[in-house]
C-alpha cells in the first residue's frame, strides 16, 4: 500500500515502499530497516516534514517505462525523492527551506563475490546524488554498516532517533 | 505468464509429503547431536512477498536469521530463523543434551548453521523429489537482528516480480517444550513463476 496522505497524523508506522507527509507535532516510523533506507525530508521553519521507506536505487531498475507507473513511488529512490518532495511543497513548505536526512542502507549478510554494491550501498549512493543534484542539504546521515535500524521522526523537534539491537539509541 | 498459484489441496498434499523431509531433518540432528530430537512440520504457507513482514508480530522483533541462497532450477534466497528468546532456549536445550554445557559464544552459531543448513537441505531434497526440481544451497550465514532488516533486501530484490514466498513452519522437540522456526524460501524472479506453476499443477515439471 502507497500512501502519502495530507491528514494529521500522531505516529504513523511507514511500511516499506511507503511514505507519509505531516505536520507537527507527528511522529513518523520507519522500522526494521536492512537494506532499505529512511529518507527525511523537513521545512523546520514550518514543521512540515516527511519520510519514505525506499527500497531500491533507480525506478530504471525496470525495463519497460510505461511499467514504471504500475510500481508505487517510494519503492524506488529517484521516484520516492521527488514524490515526497511534491508532497511536502503542496502541504505549504518552502523549497529552499527543505533539508535531508538519510538513515538505513546496511548490508546484513557478507557479500562474497565483491564486485558489485550491495542493495543498501546503492540506495545511499542514489540518495547522495539526487539530493546533491537537487540542493537539498542532507544535515543528518547515519548509513551504510552491517545492523538494522528503527527510525523515529519527531517533526515537533526535528529530531531523528535511530534505535538498533544492542546499540545506544543515536541521534541526527 | 499467468502464475498457477496451488490450491489449499494442494499446498495439504505437499504439507504431508514434506513431512517426511521433517522427519529426515530429525534423524539428521539427533545423528549430528547425539540426543533425541523432534522435528514437525506445523504448517505450509504459500504467501504474497508483502505478506512476509507480518510473520512475526513487530517488523523490529530481535530475531536470528540464517541465510543461504539457492540455485540450480530455482535461484532465490533461503532464510532459516526463529525470535532471538526462542534462540537461547533451542541452543540451551541442543547444547546441554548433546554436550552436557551450555553453548558458549561460537558454539551456538556453528550449531545454528549446521541446524539451518538440515533443515533447509532436507526440506529443499523434499521439494526436489516432488516436483522433480534440482536445486542446491549455499554455506549459511548467520545473523542476530531485526526481522525485517534481515529479509528487505531479498523482499526488494524480488518485488518488483510480485513473487510469492513458501513459509514452512516446523515445531522442535528436544527436552521439554517446542520451539516454532520458520524457513522461508524466496524464489527470484526469474524463476518464481515455473516454481509455483509446478507446485499448482502437483509435481514433475
Amino acid at each position: 500500500m502507497t500512501k502519502c496522505t495530507t491528514d494529521i497524523i500522531q505516529r504513523t508506522n511507514i511500511g516499506m515502499g511507503e511514505g507519509a507527509v505531516a505536520e507537527s507535532p507527528s511522529v513518523l516510523i520507519a522500522s526494521g530497516l536492512g537494506s532499505c533506507v529512511a529518507l527525511i525530508l523537513c521545512d523546520k521553519g514550518k514543521k512540515i516534514g516527511g519520510m519514505a521507506h525506499i527500497m531500491l536505487p533507480y525506478s530504471g531498475m525496470i525495463h519497460s517505462p510505461v511499467a514504471v507507473d504500475l510500481y508505487p513511488p517510494f519503492w524506488f529512490v529517484d521516484t520516492a525523492v521527488y514524490t515526497l518532495l511534491d508532497g511536502l511543497l503542496r502541504r505549504g513548505a518552502f523549497l529552499r527551506h527543505i533539508e535531508a536526512k538519510a538513515s538505513g542502507g546496511a548490508c546484513m549478510f557478507p557479500v562474497y563475490n565483491g564486485e558489485s554494491l550491495g542493495i543498501g550501498e546503492q540506495n545511499v549512493e542514489s540518495i547522495r546524488g539526487i539530493l546533491t543534484a537537487m540542493q537539498i542539504p542532507i544535515t543528518g546521515w547515519e548509513v551504510g554498516g552491517h545492523h538494522g535500524r528503527s527510525v523515529e521522526f519527531y517533526l515537533e523537534s526535528d529530531r531523528v532517533v535511530i534505535k538498533a539491537v544492542g546499540k545506544e539509541d543515536k541521534e541526527i | 505468464m499467468r502464475i498457477n498459484v496451488p490450491t489449499k489441496d494442494r499446498i495439504a498434499d505437499m504439507e504431508n509429503k514434506l513431512s517426511i523431509a521433517s522427519g529426515k531433518a530429525a534423524l539428521a540432528l539427533s545423528q549430528m547431536l547425539k540426543c533425541k530430537v523432534n522435528v514437525n512440520l506445523s504448517s505450509l504457507h504459500i504467501i504474497p512477498l508483502s505478506g512476509i513482514t507480518d510473520v512475526f508480530d513487530e517488523a523490529s522483533t530481535p530475531v536470528v536469521g540464517v541465510k543461504m541462497s539457492m540455485f540450480g532450477d530455482l535461484n532465490g534466497s533461503i532464510f532459516f530463523m526463529l525470535p532471538v528468546n526462542d534462540q537461547d532456549s533451542l541452543m540451551r536445550q541442543i547444547s546441554e543434551a548433546a554436550f552436557g554445557h551450555s553453548p558458549g559464544v561460537g558454539l551456538d552459531i556453528s550449531i545454528l548453521e549446521e541446524v539451518g543448513n538440515i533443515v533447509a537441505g532436507v526440506y529443499l531434497t523434499g521439494i526436489c523429489d516432488l516436483y522433480g526440481f534440482n536445486i542446491y544451497h549455499s554455506l549459511p550465514s548467520v545473523t542476530q537482528d531485526m526481522f525485517s532488516s534481515l529479509i528487505d533486501e531479498a523482499v526488494a530484490g524480488e518485488s518488483m516480480a510480485g513473487c510469492h514466498v513458501v513459509l514452512i513452519e516446523s515445531l522442535f522437540t528436544i527436552t521439554h517444550g517446542s520451539i516454532k522456526t520458520f524457513l522461508m524460501l524466496i524464489p527470484s524472479a526469474d524463476s518464481a513463476s515455473a516454481f509455483l506453476d509446478s507446485m499448482g499443477r502437483g509435481g514433475n515439471r
